[in-house]
């Protein structure tokens, strides 16, 4: 064996052709948090990946300002590698991500290495597509209209605020109010909705604790989840640099499948301290700050992020990117900075509310602030039939709630209103890590805004559910279950169904 | 640094082009750089004086890196016009050959360190 290394190095020596060019150099002048400045370099372009040659190995680094007299760019590797008077190389690409197949089932950093000690991502790294992290939008013409759902297993969401492949969907709320448990009901959904294309899913942990993604990803593996997932890593103790990057990341693996005409979902966990990092990486390169000492293209940095998230037409494969950003607000105010500029970028919001939370109402989503801007095109007809009922009488519920104390003074339709809302709003009530696929959805739905369940005691309510889905399940399979995946409540089914529940009252009673 | 050791430099540079004596020009910077707290520095700004002067003198500031000591040194430095600053370092790094760096901006690099560098990368 040795005798062939020593074949196969002398022939790489004498194939070798080393050429002696002159090549454009800079020098660090200043290394300090994450960022360096570099002198000379005049030529460097924007966001350019540059390398930084330490004492013990190269260190990537990324073109950030373009000053007359220095460049500041921001480390990519490990700073306490770079001192002043380093060389630094332009490599004249710009930073990209390998992508493919392989990366599912994987926890990456913002470059695309792995965390999970899984070993080699690409086997062939040559073969593997590389996608720039900063890439331009679909055009309006590569686009199409939302019209598929997106079904993310809660049946607040799916009945009221319908979420459709290729949407941008904003989950906002103060901290410890579930939003994390929403998004993670959402990727679980996706191994369970067999009636279209199997949606790959990608987690971009953004500040989070490490405890947190692991136990994230924990949950992920033992639903098997993770056969369709992605998860890239930027937790709290990695640089601002990769905090920034880790969500174009996610973005450009997300790219990577919609162009194979695939539907990806991204998860953005959470965009508030993206806004963070970058704010820390442009106040030490010196970037004039504005409101909040956000710099002033805050907005643009979300926008282009966020922007491409889309439903590509036919021609270009039809595949789709749906993305839900998180931000967090502080003592609920929505109208702070951050939560303003993503709220108009995105095609909608759902709003958890602490006061709902603490109630026990969870999710604790507020339906009435919560809005979807695709609505009911990405609805099923099922669906569509038994949600336009429910946020009617959730609304009237709303606005009769401030007189529910005063229930023995009502008249009788009011009072059949309150306790008709209070029921729903049980009905919508949903254990974390368990969603639940849209057809079971729609049948209970249908029994309680038809009044099937008008008569069953509130504490009972999820204990009759259960036993509902238990025994359609059982005995219904093929008459109520499998017709409705096809996402029509057709005549038929719906007498089957009323039949059912008809015939299971009867049984519990 | 107060300020960065180019800025000491290119006004070093703007006030010796109204003709003021060099001698005049360095007690004024010396009172300057303690009063801005970076006498510390001097060294630094010096070399970004002489590098600066040098540019603007139509000469270029050239840096030649050997791998040891070398007893052509010297006919290394006469291959440069008059107007070039040249300074030669040792650089074991290097492991042979020569690296040439002009205004800290361009580089020739013929050592052998960048020759292993290649060919491990291809």
């Amino acid at each position: 064996m040795s005798y062939d290394l020593v074949e196969k190095l002398k022939k790489e020596i004498d194939s070798f052709q080393g050429k002696d060019v002159v090549q454009k150099i800079g020098t660090v002048i200043e290394v300090g948090d994450g960022i360096a400045k570099i002198s000379g370099l005049r030529e460097t372009l924007s966001q350019e990946l540059l390398t930084i040659e330490g004492a013990k190995g190269d260190v990537p680094a990324l073109a950030f300002n373009l000053e007359d007299t220095f460049v500041g760019v921001v480390i990519l590797g490990d700073p306490l590698l770079i001192k002043v008077g380093d060389r630094v190389r332009k490599t004249g690409r710009v930073l990209s991500i390998k992508v493919g197949e392989e990366l599912v089932g994987r926890v990456v950093n913002a470059l695309g290495e792995p965390l999970d000690g899984k070993g080699v991502i690409f086997k062939n790294p040559e073969k593997a597509k590389e996608y720039a992290l900063e890439r331009s939008a679909p055009s309006v013409l590569a686009r199409e209209s939302v019209g598929t759902p997106l079904q993310t297993g809660i049946k607040a969401i799916d009945a009221m605020i319908p979420i459709g492949r290729g949407q941008r969907e904003l989950l906002i709320g103060d901290r410890q109010t579930g939003k994390t448990a929403i998004a993670l009901d959402a990727i679980l959904n996706q191994g369970q909705d067999k009636s279209r294309q199997q949606v790959i899913c990608i987690y971009v942990a953004v500040g989070q604790k490490n405890a947190k993604v692991a136990r994230i990803t924990k949950i992920l593996e033992e639903s098997g989840a993770f056969q369709y997932t992605i998860v890239v890593s930027a937790p709290s103790s990695a640089p601002a640099s990769l905090q920034y990057l880790a969500p174009f990341a996610g973005c450009a693996i997300g790219e990577y499948f919609m162009d194979q005409g695939k539907d990806a979902l991204i998860v953005y966990d959470d965009l508030s301290k993206h806004a963070d990092a970058y704010r820390q990486l442009s106040l030490l390169l010196r970037r004039p700050p504005g409101r909040e000492a956000y710099p002033g293209d805050i907005f643009y940095l979300h926008a282009r992020l966020l922007e491409r998230a889309a439903k590509l037409s036919k021609e270009k494969g039809g595949g789709s990117l749906t993305a839900l950003p998180i931000i967090e607000t502080k003592l609920s105010d929505v109208s702070a900075y951050i939560p303003t500029n993503v709220i108009s970028i995105t095609d909608g919001q759902i709003y958890v509310e602490p006061n709902l939370f603490h109630q026990g109402v969870r999710p604790a989503i507020n339906a009435g602030l919560s809005v979807s801007r695709v609505g009911s095109a990405a609805q099923t007809k099922a669906m569509k039939k038994v949600a336009g009922r429910l946020r009617l009488e959730l609304a009237q519920f709303r606005e009769l709630q401030a007189f529910v104390q005063f229930a023995s003074d009502l008249d009788q339709a009011t009072r059949e209103k309150i306790q008709r809302g209070e029921l729903l709003t049980e009905i919508l009530k949903q254990v974390d890590g368990a969603p639940i696929p849209f057809e079971r959805q729609v049948i209970v739905l249908y029994a309680a805004v038809n009044g099937y369940m008008d008569d069953i005691v509130l504490a009972k309510v999820k204990a009759f559910e259960v036993g509902l889905l238990d025994t359609i399940q059982k005995l219904h399979t093929k008459t109520i279950l499998e017709p409705l995946q096809k996402g029509e409540l057709t005549s038929e089914i719906e007498e089957a169904l009323k039949k059912a529940i008809t015939d299971y009252k009867q049984m519990s009673k | 640094m107060r300020y960065p050791a180019h800025v000491y430099a290119h006004t070093v540079r703007d006030v010796m082009s109204q003709g003021i004596s060099l001698d005049d020009v360095l007690q004024g910077l010396a009172r300057m750089l303690v009063k801005n707290g970076d006498a510390t520095h001097s060294e630094r700004i010096g070399l970004a004086i002489e590098e600066e002067l040098t540019k603007s003198h139509g000469g270029k500031w050239v840096t030649l890196e050997v791998a040891r000591e070398t007893n052509v040194s010297e006919r290394l430095k006469k291959m440069f016009p008059i107007s070039d600053r040249v300074t030669l370092h040792v650089n074991p790094g290097l492991i042979a050959g020569v690296r040439i760096t002009i205004n800290n901006e361009e580089e020739i690099d013929m050592s052998f360190e960048r020759k292993v560098k290649q060919l491990f990368v291809m």
